[in-house]
């Protein structure tokens, strides 16, 4: 028999606690079941290969374009037909200047990305690189819904090793939320051993700490923008532009801030004006930051009137959404930049002294306070899984969108798609008929009704709702495709 | 016996540290959102 202090002591005390343990973790996950700690989890196995982003594990930019990415059929909104190896959506470059070559390299969001455009050469970057000639490269550093945090954070990882002589930052609406809107259902940044999912979803103690201490990143997953938020923090825009400012003086590029407009149906505006005036509070915080700053909307006001009063600046250049240009808005865009740098490089002036401008920051604080909007995910979801025809999948997650907020019209037209795909026309119908009452300009339900109407016989109506569908988004060709089928065909009578 | 109560007692407090640990994450302010998907 072993002595007190022997082997055999120490073997029985090991056992007892690896017993211990064993024990203890039986009794918390009992606990926890048993005060429903454990997030709850719903399994829902779809490929998100598809979408040409990926989380990142940079927790400000929360989410990245793929690199080498090549996609010809892409929708223009969770895919496009190419990123380069870095992961930009932008031409091939390599990492070191080449010699006599001057770089702008811009930052952004959908608008530089070039959401709802398909050729390089027609976005903002492409238009301004085919202008400025052959010894200057115009450099696409914009991911789709980036706060200027996280526009600057890209530029510091990813932009600076690119040596750029030039850097222009894009400010849009989206620049004031303290966090990136991540509208897609993101896997992980790493691929994890099956027996961790496995754990986290049959063991509640696991789930628990996991998503609490974001082991092997179930908590960045859990709560996407929690995570993006905290590391954003909540004055985004001056954090952003006082980086910007230091980076410029560290590394001796020109920056500068351009002010992306909206575009109404009667006029090019400003948004977010400071309460007392017209100024826009980016242009004040640019001020304050030491920046140079410079807005969009004046260049795009004197190319409609060049083209006449009657010209509806939403239709005219951007997709129809007021926001996002179209190849003509991304030429105009292009035009006053071109000018406006061409203007800072003749002044050559030094950045002025930052200073402070309290005022403003507290309308951007405020402004910032918007949340994150989690029926995005599940609407997306629900697109997904009705690509793949899992038609009761997704219909559950457009009801679960819509209870989140229920004027979400383009759940309702989702929805209806779903229905009219299970052979329930009616139904179908229904949706987008409440999709219309919730928002009447919305061009693909008016274009599904038009498309059911003319299912059921009732061509007329078909036509008229398909025009509309033209009239709001022109162009629109899938809404072209049906009204030539329709009025190509002769008018046969109404199904009984 | 005294082996199985030691044991036990181990157990105990160990399960209970864990559960206290998971209610003072969410103290502060680690909870995540109620629901979530795992896409594989």
């Amino acid at each position: 028999m072993a002595g007190r202090g022997g082997p055999g002591a120490a073997g029985a005390r090991i056992a007892s606690a690896a017993v211990a343990l064993l024990i203890a973790l039986a009794a918390a996950e009992g606990a926890v079941r048993l005060l429903g700690l454990a997030p709850e989890v719903k399994l829902i196995d779809v490929q998100k290969d598809d979408s040409v982003y990926k989380r990142s594990t940079n927790p400000i930019l929360g989410f990245e374009l793929k690199e080498s990415w090549s996609d010809p059929a892409a929708e223009l909104v969770t895919s496009y037909p190419s990123t380069n190896s870095y992961g930009q959506r932008d031409r091939e470059r390599s990492l070191e200047k080449p010699p006599g070559t001057r770089r702008i390299l811009v930052l952004g969001a959908s608008v530089v990305e070039g959401f709802g455009i398909r050729d390089l050469e027609d976005t903002v970057c492409g238009q301004l690189e085919a202008m400025e000639g052959p010894n200057v490269e115009v450099l696409n550093f914009g991911v789709s819904a980036y706060c200027t945090r996280a526009k600057v954070e890209l530029l510091k990882v990813k932009g600076l090793a690119f040596e750029p002589d030039e850097v222009v930052l894009f400010f849009t609406q989206n620049d004031f939320h303290n966090f990136n809107h991540e509208a897609f259902a993101l896997g992980s940044p790493i691929d994890r051993p099956r027996f961790v999912e496995d754990l986290y979803v049959h063991s509640h103690l696991f789930r628990t700490l996991a998503t609490r201490l974001n082991w092997f990143w179930f908590g960045a997953q859990v709560d996407p923008t929690g995570w993006n938020r905290k590391a954003i923090g909540d004055d985004n825009v001056v954090d952003g532009f006082r980086l910007l400012r230091e980076l410029a003086e560290e590394h001796g590029f020109r920056p500068v801030v351009a002010l992306w407009p909206r575009f109404t149906d009667d006029a090019v505006l400003d948004p977010n004006v400071m309460p007392d005036g017209e100024t826009p509070v980016a242009e004040r915080l640019a001020r304050a930051a030491g920046l140079p700053s410079f807005r969009f909307s004046p260049g795009f006001r004197l190319h409609r009137d060049a083209l006449g009063e009657s010209v509806n600046p939403r239709l005219q250049y951007t997709l129809g959404d007021r926001l996002h240009p179209n190849p003509e808005g991304c030429w105009v865009a292009a035009t006053i930049l071109m000018q406006e740098l061409d203007v800072l490089r003749a002044e050559d002036a030094p950045l002025p002294s930052p200073s402070s401008d309290e005022t403003a920051a507290a309308v951007a604080r405020r402004l910032g306070e918007d949340e994150p909007h989690p029926w995005r995910i599940t609407v997306n979801l629900g697109n997904t899984l009705l690509q793949q025809g899992r038609h009761d999948e997704a219909i559950e997650q457009f009801r679960a969108a819509l209870a989140q907020k229920p004027d979400l019209a383009e759940a309702h037209v989702n929805w209806g798609i779903a229905l009219k795909s299970q052979g329930d026309l009616p139904g179908a119908m229904t949706q987008y008929v409440k999709a219309l009452e919730i928002a009447p300009d919305l061009p693909d339900a008016h274009y599904n009704l038009g498309v059911a109407l003319a299912e059921q016989g009732r061509r007329e109506r078909a036509v008229q709702a398909l025009r509309r569908a033209l009239e709001l988004r022109p162009g629109f060709p899938a809404a072209q495709a049906a009204l030539a089928a329709l009025t190509a065909t002769p008018e046969r009578a109404a199904s009984p | 016996m005294a082996f199985l109560r030691r044991t036990l007692l181990i157990a105990l407090a160990l399960a209970v540290a864990l559960v206290l640990l998971i209610v003072a994450l969410d103290f502060f302010g680690a909870q995540p959102q109620p629901f979530q998907y795992i896409l594989h």
